[in-house]
């Protein structure tokens, strides 16, 4: 079972709040105005959020293996 | 091209050590090396945010976005080579292994050019995030003769700052790790927070996007370049992933973990900001504000404003102050770095006898950055800021233009040193009879920041003078100090790369890169041999 710090946690929740955020500047900027770079941004909120997911799993996972 | 190398004398010939391979202790950390890049690039955007929108208007979001996407790319080639050649001197040594003597020295100047301006702009920014609390120290100005409105207080305060950094860094104050770590954390957790509560409550998709189209009404190519080109400035820095490499234990495991998470955090910062700026207030709202516009922004997002404005101005004086203290350490570990390559005279690198501190580096170059605050507040209250962030661009697109050539060249001519990190998107080729990844993306990252250094050329008055004249008068100190000591000027002097880069690996304890590149040197001579060998019975042949 691996033990998370603190600072594991702030991460996960900050990754995840920044995939949610950009899913609602996307979904805003595509009801409201259709403005395309309103919507670039919230696609690449998604983006970063699940590039941090990815990378932090996947140090889990390389964490996991060497415990 | 060829290789200009002089044979010089045994006694100027001789090995000429890595920087700081044998001074600094690598002690630090994954979170460290993060923390470090991100006190130094994250604070970019405090003092960048309000020029840009000023100069961009309503077209600051796609501004940001032009010059970011160029800045991931310098990021990645900083990342690939900081992890192949883990030495402090960035930049300017990449070049020197890339491109020689001359063009290393080009991007020395350069780069010493932004950080004698990063002490300049960082101060004058975080002054005028104190004088959030103080709007009237801000407003107070006078007339010296054909120069109006200089905010004379505005300007003191940035000139006792920096007196205070000469004063603490010839003391021996260092950067603690620690005291970046905390504040490098306490800033992001703030931005995130100003970021999620300015988008939940605030930010309205309407207001940006009729703010868009006004600018697309009223479209300025000009106006626009010019913008899109002081956009870099909040993204420079990244001499501090290699700083980082320096001192970091297995760097080529760290780095580019570190430096990628790095260039994308701050890239996602400046995008929302700009976003979130013009989504809630004006850009004309902007206009005034160049010295606090995030404290500015942050007072009008409901619910935390009251509290979350004086405190990211707070914040903001604090880590931009920082800031400019890590130009004033960068401009020693350069000159120094500069000094052990025979750019510059060791005469720069005279430590204190008390405080063991590089005084005369300290005092001159943080001197420059006092004269520059007094030049640029000369041009009126709200255009120092303004005429600081046009140098700072120049210097940082000469350097980082350099350097990408540097990258491409380096993958021709040292094949053999590992890279742990390779940009992406390579195309194999074969080179006398050895297999070269060409890095696509370095290509297209030249073209990307020799445009914005154009787009520099181009739009900014002051930069396109006062830039190149720094260069050339630092060249004509080189061309003295190289002639006074019978070295060459344009070809290079003979080093030992193999021996220092062996000296490197080993010191950044990467045993196994270290045997891969023995490897790959050997197997380099078994070929040459194989081949002198081959041409000896060719040429017995003929005769």
């Amino acid at each position: 079972m691996l033990k998370l710090s603190k600072r594991n946690y702030f991460e996960i929740a900050t990754s995840f709040l920044f995939f949610v955020l950009g899913l609602v500047i996307f979904i805003r900027s595509l009801r409201e105005t259709g403005f395309i770079l309103g919507m670039g941004v919230g696609v690449a909120f998604v983006a970063y959020g699940v590039f941090r997911l990815r990378y932090i799993w996947r140090f889990f996972i390389s964490r996991g293996q060497k415990s | 091209m060829t290789d200009k190398t002089e044979h010089i004398s045994a006694e100027k010939a001789q090995h000429v050590p890595v920087p700081g391979a044998a001074g600094l202790r690598r002690d630090v950390t994954v979170w460290g090396s993060y923390m470090w890049g991100y006190a130094d690039v994250g604070a970019d955007i405090y003092a960048a945010l309000g020029l840009v929108i000023a100069a961009t208007q309503g077209g600051a979001v796609a501004a940001f976005a032009l010059a970011g996407i160029v800045y991931i790319m310098i990021g990645l080639a900083y990342t690939e080579l900081a992890a192949a050649y883990p030495v402090a001197g960035g930049g300017q040594y990449f070049s020197l292994r890339g491109l020689g003597d001359f063009w290393g020295f080009v991007c020395g100047s350069a780069l010493l050019l932004d950080y004698t301006i990063d002490i300049a702009l960082f101060t004058v920014a975080s002054a005028g995030y104190i004088n959030f609390f103080f709007p009237v120290l801000k407003t107070t100005t006078v007339d010296f003769g054909p120069f109006r409105n200089v905010a004379i207080v505005w300007c003191i305060e940035a000139i006792i700052m920096t007196l205070i950094l000469i004063w603490l860094n010839m003391r021996g104050m260092r950067e603690s790790s620690l005291v970046n770590e905390i504040l490098g954390a306490i800033d992001i957790i703030s931005e995130s927070g100003i970021i999620i509560f300015g988008f939940i409550f605030a930010w309205q998709p309407d207001l940006l996007a009729s703010q868009w189209q006004w600018q697309v009404a009223h479209w300025d190519w000009r106006q626009f370049m010019y913008g899109s080109s002081l956009a870099i400035i909040s993204f420079v820095g990244l001499e501090s992933i290699s700083q980082a490499a320096q001192e970091t234990r297995r760097p080529a495991t760290i780095v580019p973990r570190t430096s990628i998470a790095l260039i994308f955090t701050v890239f996602i910062f400046a995008i929302s900001f700009s976003t979130l700026s013009l989504g809630i207030l004006p850009w004309k709202e902007f206009v005034g504000h160049e010295g606090d516009p995030i404290a500015m922004l942050v007072n009008r997002v409901p619910y935390i404003g009251m509290v979350a404005g004086p405190f990211t101005a707070l914040l903001g004086a604090t880590i931009l102050f920082i800031s400019a203290n890590s130009g004033v350490m960068s401009a020693s570990r350069l000159t120094f770095s500069m000094s052990q390559f025979h750019f510059i005279s060791p005469w720069f690198d005279k430590v204190h006898p008390k405080y063991r501190t590089p005084v005369r580096t300290i005092a001159i170059f943080s001197s420059i950055g006092i004269v520059q605050i007094a030049l640029a507040f000369l041009f009126g209250q709200d255009a120092a800021m303004e005429i600081l962030g046009n140098m700072y661009a120049f210097g940082a697109t000469l350097g980082y233009s350099l350097v990408f050539v540097a990258l491409i060249r380096l993958r021709f001519r040292d094949p053999y040193t590992p890279r742990p990190y390779k940009m992406p998107l390579n195309l194999r080729i074969r080179y006398h009879g050895r297999e070269i990844d060409l890095p696509i993306l370095g290509f297209i990252g030249t073209a990307g920041v020799l445009f914005v250094f154009a787009e520099v050329v181009i739009t900014h008055d002051i930069g396109r003078i006062a830039g190149p004249t720094w260069v050339i008068l630092c060249f004509l100190y080189y061309a003295w100090y190289r002639k006074s000591k019978q070295l060459p000027i344009i070809k290079n002097i003979k080093r030992d790369w193999e021996a220092d880069q062996k000296a490197v690996l080993l010191s950044a304890e990467e045993f196994e890169l270290l045997e891969h590149y023995k490897l790959a040197l050997a197997e380099r001579d078994r070929l040459l041999k194989k081949q002198a060998g081959h041409d000896a019975k060719e040429n017995g042949r003929k005769f």
